[in-house]
């Protein structure tokens, strides 16, 4: 009976190892061997097959690379500040709609801005392109009220060297997200706490001030960091959207990786590597604030 | 009472300020893709016309492949992704282990770390496996992003039910299978469909895996769009992008009948 009893808690015990395996396997395979494959070429020379750091060095040496990641650090920080914005201006507007007209008007409306998650980015570079462009849509509604006269006094917003096209795309599509994450802590606040405030002399503004955005910041520093360190090795628009020089990080290392010419292959895997270890960090920091503010 | 009522009201046209500014998008490429010859000033096109459609659903063959392609490639990533998705959303919902933290990071860390980067080194070890330029290949490449987001739909679902009614069923004899088919599954169903339709949606959407792994060989719907991102003609750009969105929201709309039926049914 004893020897059932042992066998019955290892099984036990062994039983969710089994279970994740599979997905482990898939994970460790697929995303962990590209992941470690590249790391192990960054620091291997393509021609003597030899352990070698002068690929990091070639990079750190590279104003190319260092105005890249100023580029990469420009536009990721301009699109989770610019996210974060709308979402707190959704947010509110949601708030308001919600305690005067109830749930089923203000899920409506969440729903509705749902719709640039259905999309894929490279339809998000193209529609961003077909408003902002010199010939698009937004210049000839300036030309239209007055504000241009010529098609060259709209600024050129599209394949730019600051980046303005990929941050207004990055922004369509990321804002959609934050509402996603962000509605359901709405959802939380009750309706008699808004009323024990009332009586007490609150708006419905100082409310949201005071009471809702408290609620909301843990969530939203959570997004606006998954949005930072998502945009930052993201590849889709800038690679759509962007310039020749200079490229995002993630264009760079694409660019090299395909120029042709297969002794540059390590350097853009030393970049990607370096993509990597920054997105982690935010990862980690992002998990450790989240964490922190949860025990408060 | 006028004054809340007119407060009402600002917020509710705040809102729709917002949401249409949100939708322009989408109303500009319905409008581009019927637009004829549109220069410059004018901000209204002067002529309408069905070229660009058809262009893309007469002219252009490719189309029909790279839509069948798209939906093939999303539902072999479905069926990969709920076989070894339940077993591992079960266990890190309802079950304690050692590592699990651990476990846990390594198959959520695809969401942040985009899979480009893993992508040049999984390119190298497909060739050495000869997977690339195959739809086996594309497949196995789209699990990276896609099964994070299933994992964590199913494993939701998972976290709001208990062994009780499976122990229950135990007691009465019931197998594994069986207790998996009239116990969990219905359960989980909720979980089952969000995964589903994530993992379609983020599918659907990618481009550079499928260009890289795909080799150019495996033609799908944003692999088309390319010539007409920027420059190009803008109009059959538009009907491509549209395309998506209905292949996108139809086979959504069908997961959803689905779980609406089920639930009728029982």
């Amino acid at each position: 009976m004893n020897w059932r009893m042992d066998g019955m808690i290892r099984w036990q015990k062994t039983k969710p190892y089994l279970m994740v395996l599979p997905s482990v396997v898939v994970v460790l395979a697929l995303f962990m061997g590209g992941f470690l494959q590249g790391i192990k070429r960054s620091f291997t020379h393509a021609q003597t097959n030899t352990l070698t750091g002068m690929y990091y060095r070639k990079l750190l040496g590279d104003s190319e690379f260092w105005e890249s990641l100023w580029l990469t650090f420009r536009i990721s920080g301009l699109t989770s500040l610019m996210s974060g914005l709308f979402a707190i201006l959704i947010m509110c507007g949601l708030f308001f709609m919600l305690s005067s007209r109830g749930e089923e008007k203000a899920i409506k409306y969440r729903r509705l801005l749902h719709i640039p998650m259905l999309f894929p980015y490279i339809v998000a570079a193209y529609v961003i392109g077909l408003l902002f462009q010199q010939s698009g849509f937004i210049s000839r509604l300036f030309y239209s009220v007055g504000l241009i006269d010529t098609i060259q006094a709209f600024p050129v917003l599209i394949n730019d060297r600051f980046g303005w096209g990929i941050v207004m795309a990055y922004v369509w599509k990321t804002v959609p997200f934050m509402v996603l994450m962000m509605f359901p802590v709405l959802l939380r606040v009750q309706n008699g706490w808004y009323q024990a405030a009332q009586t007490l002399g609150a708006s419905r503004l100082r409310f949201f001030i005071h009471v809702v955005i408290p609620m909301l910041e843990r969530t939203w520093l959570l997004s606006v960091f998954i949005i930072f360190a998502f945009t930052f090795s993201a590849f889709e628009i800038p690679y759509f959207l962007g310039v020749t020089y200079p490229k995002t990080l993630s264009v760079l290392a694409h660019h090299i990786y395909t120029n042709g010419d297969l002794s540059d292959r390590p350097l853009a895997m030393a970049i990607n590597a370096i993509l990597t270890s920054i997105t982690l960090c935010l990862g980690y920091i992002s998990y450790r604030a989240y964490n922190k503010r949860s025990i408060k | 009472m006028m004054k809340r009522n007119e407060g009402i009201s600002w917020a509710t046209i705040y809102i729709k300020c917002i949401v249409f500014l949100f939708l322009l998008p989408v109303g500009m490429m319905l409008y581009r893709s019927f637009s004829g010859v549109w220069p410059w000033p004018s901000l209204v096109s002067n002529t309408w016309t069905l070229k660009h459609w058809i262009h893309v659903f007469y002219k252009n063959q490719s189309t029909y492949s790279a839509i069948w392609t798209s939906v093939q490639i999303g539902v072999c990533a479905i069926i990969i992704n709920l076989i070894i998705g339940i077993p591992a959303a079960d266990a890190l919902a309802r079950r304690s282990f050692k590592g699990k933290i651990l476990i846990e990071a390594l198959l959520f860390a695809p969401i942040i770390v985009p899979p480009l980067i893993v992508l040049t080194g999984l390119h190298i070890t497909f060739i050495r496996w000869n997977f690339t330029e195959h739809i086996l290949g594309v497949v196995l490449a789209h699990l990276i992003p896609t099964l994070p987001y299933m994992i964590r739909a199913l494993k939701v679902s998972y976290e709001q039910i208990g062994f009780d009614m499976e122990n229950q069923a135990k007691v009465l004899g019931a197998t594994t299978m069986y207790r998996f088919r009239y116990i969990v599954f219905p359960q989980i169903l909720p979980g089952i469909i969000a995964g589903s339709g994530l993992t379609l949606l983020i599918s659907l959407s990618q481009y550079i895996i499928t260009v890289l792994i795909g080799g150019g060989q495996i033609v799908t719907i944003p692999l088309l769009m390319v010539p007409f991102v920027s420059g190009g003609d803008q109009g059959i750009g538009a009907v491509y992008a549209l395309i998506f969105a209905t292949v996108a929201i139809g086979l959504l709309f069908m997961l959803d009948m689905v779980l609406k039926r089920y639930y009728t049914k029982v």
